[in-house]
Order: C-alpha cells, then sequence, then structure tokens
C-alpha cells in the first residue's frame, strides 16, 4: 500500500482528483434520484421500447476504445512523445460519440418524447444530458490540451471517469 | 508488460464485459436476478476503468477514501432498497 501523502501529489492532479471527488456526487446524486423514482413507480416502461439500445451499445464501445487511446495518449505524454496524436484519436471518438447521442435525442424528439414526458423520460434526460455536457467540456479541454501539449496526464483522468461514469447510466438505464 | 499493452488488455475485457452485460439482458433469466447481475458487472466495470485506467491503486491511501465517499449514499440507499423489500415479504404473509 502507498504511503505517500495526498499533499505530495502534484498540484494539477489532486485539483483533478478533487473535482472528481465533487463530480462524482452530482452523477451518484442523479442516479440514486433515478434509482429511488424507479423503485417507487408502479410502473416503468422497459428501456428497448422506447430507445435506441444497439446504437447506445455501440456508443458504448467506441467509448470504450477512445478510454484506449487516452490512456495511450498519457503514456507517451510520460515518454515525451507521439501524445498528441492519439490525444486527437480521443477527440475525434469522443464526437462520434456525442453525435450518437445527439441522434437518440433528435429520434425521441421526433416521436414527441421530452423531457417532461414522465419520469421515465426525465430521469433518462438528466442523467445521459448531464454526462454528454461533460463530454462536450472533455472535448474542448482535450482540444486545448492538444494545442498546449501539457496537462495530457491530467487530462485523462477526467476522460477516462467519464468513460466509468458512462458505464453505470447505461447498464442502469438501457439494460436493468 | 508495457503500459499500452495493459490498458488494450483492461479495455478488451470491459469490452467482454459489457457484451456480457448485453447477452444477460436478452437472455431469458429471472429479472430479478439479472437486475442484480447487472448491477454487480456494472460496479466491477467502473472499478476496474478507476482501478487501472486511472491508476487509483497507485494513489495514496487518503486519495482512495476520498474518492470513495460519494458512493456510501448510493450504496446505502440500495442496501436500503433491498432490505425494505425484504422486510415486506417477511411481514405480508
Amino acid at each position: 500500500m502507498s504511503r505517500e501523502r495526498v499533499t505530495t501529489l502534484p498540484s494539477g492532479k489532486l485539483g483533478m482528483w478533487i473535482f472528481l471527488v465533487t463530480d462524482a456526487m452530482s452523477f451518484a446524486g442523479l442516479l440514486t434520484a433515478y434509482g429511488a423514482l424507479r423503485a417507487r413507480a408502479a410502473s416503468w416502461p422497459e428501456a428497448t421500447s422506447w430507445l435506441n439500445l444497439p446504437l447506445a451499445a455501440a456508443l458504448t464501445f467506441v467509448l470504450l476504445g477512445s478510454s484506449v487511446t487516452m490512456a495511450l495518449a498519457a503514456d507517451r505524454a510520460i515518454m515525451g512523445r507521439g501524445a498528441r496524436r492519439w490525444v486527437l484519436v480521443t477527440v475525434l471518438l469522443g464526437a462520434l460519440f456525442l453525435s450518437g447521442q445527439i441522434v437518440e435525442y433528435v429520434g425521441l424528439a421526433r416521436r414527441g418524447i421530452g423531457f417532461s414526458d414522465g419520469q421515465a423520460a426525465s430521469t433518462y434526460y438528466a442523467c445521459t444530458g448531464w454526462h454528454a455536457l461533460h463530454l462536450l467540456a472533455g472535448l474542448i479541454y482535450l482540444s486545448v490540451v492538444a494545442v498546449r501539449r501539457r496537462g495530457i496526464e491530467t487530462a485523462a483522468l477526467f476522460w477516462q471517469f467519464l468513460d466509468a461514469v458512462w458505464i453505470a447510466i447505461f447498464t442502469l438505464v438501457y439494460l436493468v | 508488460m508495457s503500459n499500452a499493452r495493459f490498458h488494450l488488455i483492461v479495455a478488451l475485457g470491459l469490452g467482454a464485459l459489457l457484451s456480457l452485460e448485453l447477452a444477460l439482458h436478452y437472455a431469458p433469466v429471472p429479472p430479478g436476478l439479472s437486475r442484480a447481475a447487472l448491477l454487480v458487472l456494472a460496479a466491477v466495470g467502473f472499478v476496474a476503468v478507476v482501478t487501472f485506467h486511472m491508476h487509483l491503486s497507485h494513489e495514496p491511501r487518503g486519495l482512495k477514501l476520498l474518492f470513495a465517499l460519494p458512493f456510501v449514499f448510493p450504496l446505502g440507499f440500495g442496501a436500503a432498497i433491498v432490505l425494505e423489500a425484504w422486510l415486506r415479504r417477511a411481514v405480508v404473509p
């Protein structure tokens, strides 16, 4: 077990971890609210009856791929060369995920399913929308990091966290 | 093992885990069992990403405890739901 103290971590990395802890609270709160509403609801629509599960599954694998490319970028950053290319591949995969999410929202909107159309729709939009906003922020963050060629390891923490959270959201909202 | 290969193996493991989740979703398994298994698999996936891709296992113990804090309430809530269902079944004949 590491005997290192938290205060000995580089300030950027420590700051990112503290941010992730607070951010985890927001996602935990949303998913807990989702669980509470669903557990108390008399009935809850089957996800496959109104959501595009094949698309979401494909997007999940895209995000997993972006997780690998981001890890490769962080490794290359430590080695001191070739990190930028992998950050840009991650940005492309992230943009693909976000585009797929927009396709899902447009499909729902065309069928008249909006934010206020029942608890299932409200919680779906709240959880996935909050994650999508984070992903958008992540894309901007990674683009800035790619240009500046600094802070790639710290940015990788944020991106991997979004991947971890999506696994929880995908399972709870689409599969359970 | 190189770091790149390690991350690739972790990602392949996560891919297999998600494939298993999808198979479980479509499989003719009792809903209660399927839900419990899916939640366990999702928790394993989440912990795997945080541990192996984010290297939390290499960080100081204080940071690990700090990161675990946000998940105490949802876990407690989940346990309360299960306990309530169990008590209701025990009381109602």
